[in-house]
């Protein structure tokens, strides 16, 4: 039946016609029978069954192409995490350590200037990339701005005001 | 997830409705019913008795939903307020609605990454430091500068 399918989506393609050769659907864990020893059978889950069989995964990631909706998509959530790291380690570590900001400051002048400027860097650029790609978000939200030349040309936007307000940021203030 | 969306908004409304039109229109809370002809409508009425319980246990998510959109609009709008009218008002809305939102944020990245057993335990510590966060917020607030003028402080540190 397999081979049916396969044979029949290939005229599809040659046609060039436009229909939908394969149907994404979503597919709860399969229950797939299977005999114990003693002869009853058990319901095994998809995933069980493949570790048991010690089955390789199929490749993913190394083969995919990186496109910008993709590259953008794990980039906003990169960003997520960096600035939710920052936000909790400023937030933890004031609560947890005596003395206020302003003398926390004092004995950090005596730090290399290459660590303040690493440590803004790593958040006025994930900040700005957050807080733009994240409006794009919400627009896709309100269902627009989904076809893909707009998806492109928004992605591009994003970037440009991300790198244009960042470096800004670093060098006039 | 996409099945779970369309579970959570068949919940909702009582009458069948297009494929498409769930798919065009996410952000709509409540589907206008696609008058299709009688049997459809009718399939899922059957199925609704069975909705009833799990939907007292399962509210749709299309509330949640509603609610990570709203906090995340609000911080859109507190960040610049940061800048342009820092003090106490911009301080603790900040520190009340970072928390949730990098809650919810690592609940999408948990429940992606990490295989089902691991869920729980990750999530309940995202929690726990999600917590600590709006706590050392609200406290830093409270008992110092502010996180306006902290960010302003910081940001004056030489890096030449």
């Amino acid at each position: 039946m397999a081979v049916n399918f396969i044979s029949t989506s290939r005229l599809f393609l040659t046609r060039g016609n436009s229909c939908s050769i394969v149907r994404l659907t979503a597919v709860a864990p399969r229950r797939i029978a299977m005999s114990t020893a003693t002869g009853a059978s058990k319901q095994e889950d998809f995933f069980e069954k493949n570790k048991r069989l010690s089955r390789p995964m199929s490749p993913h990631l190394t083969i995919y192409k990186p496109q910008l909706t993709s590259m953008m998509s794990i980039t906003h959530r990169a960003s997520g995490m960096i600035l939710s790291a920052y936000a909790a380690t400023f937030a933890i570590y004031t609560m947890s350590s005596g003395g206020s900001l302003a003398e926390h400051i004092e004995a950090w002048k005596t730090l290399p200037a290459i660590v303040p400027f690493t440590l803004k860097c790593g958040f006025i650029f994930p900040l700005y990339y957050h807080v733009i790609n994240g409006v794009r978000h919400l627009v896709w939200d309100m269902g627009k701005g989904f076809k893909l030349d707009t998806l492109y040309k928004s992605g591009y936007v994003v970037i440009a005001l991300t790198l244009l307000f960042g470096v800004v940021d670093l060098l006039f203030y | 997830m996409a099945a779970r969306l369309c579970l959570g908004i068949a919940t909702i409304s009582r009458t069948c409705v297009l494929q498409s039109t769930i798919l065009r229109n996410p952000a709509l809370p409540k589907i206008r019913p696609a008058i299709l002809g009688a049997s459809n409508i009718k399939q899922l009425q059957t199925s609704s008795l069975t909705l009833d319980k799990s939907e007292k246990k399962n509210p749709p998510a299309s509330g949640h939903w509603k609610t990570e959109r709203i906090v995340s609009v609000a911080l859109l709008a507190a960040l610049p307020a940061g800048y342009l009218y820092p003090g106490h008002i911009v301080d603790y809305s900040l520190a009340i609605l970072i928390p949730p939102h990098v809650y919810w944020g690592f609940h999408a990245i948990v429940g992606d990454y990490l295989p089902k057993s691991l869920v729980g335990v990750t999530q309940g510590a995202v929690a726990i430091v999600s917590v600590m966060t709006c706590i050392g917020l609200l406290y830093f607030n409270y008992s110092d500068v502010g996180i306006c003028k902290a960010v302003a402080m910081l940001w004056q540190m030489k890096t030449s």
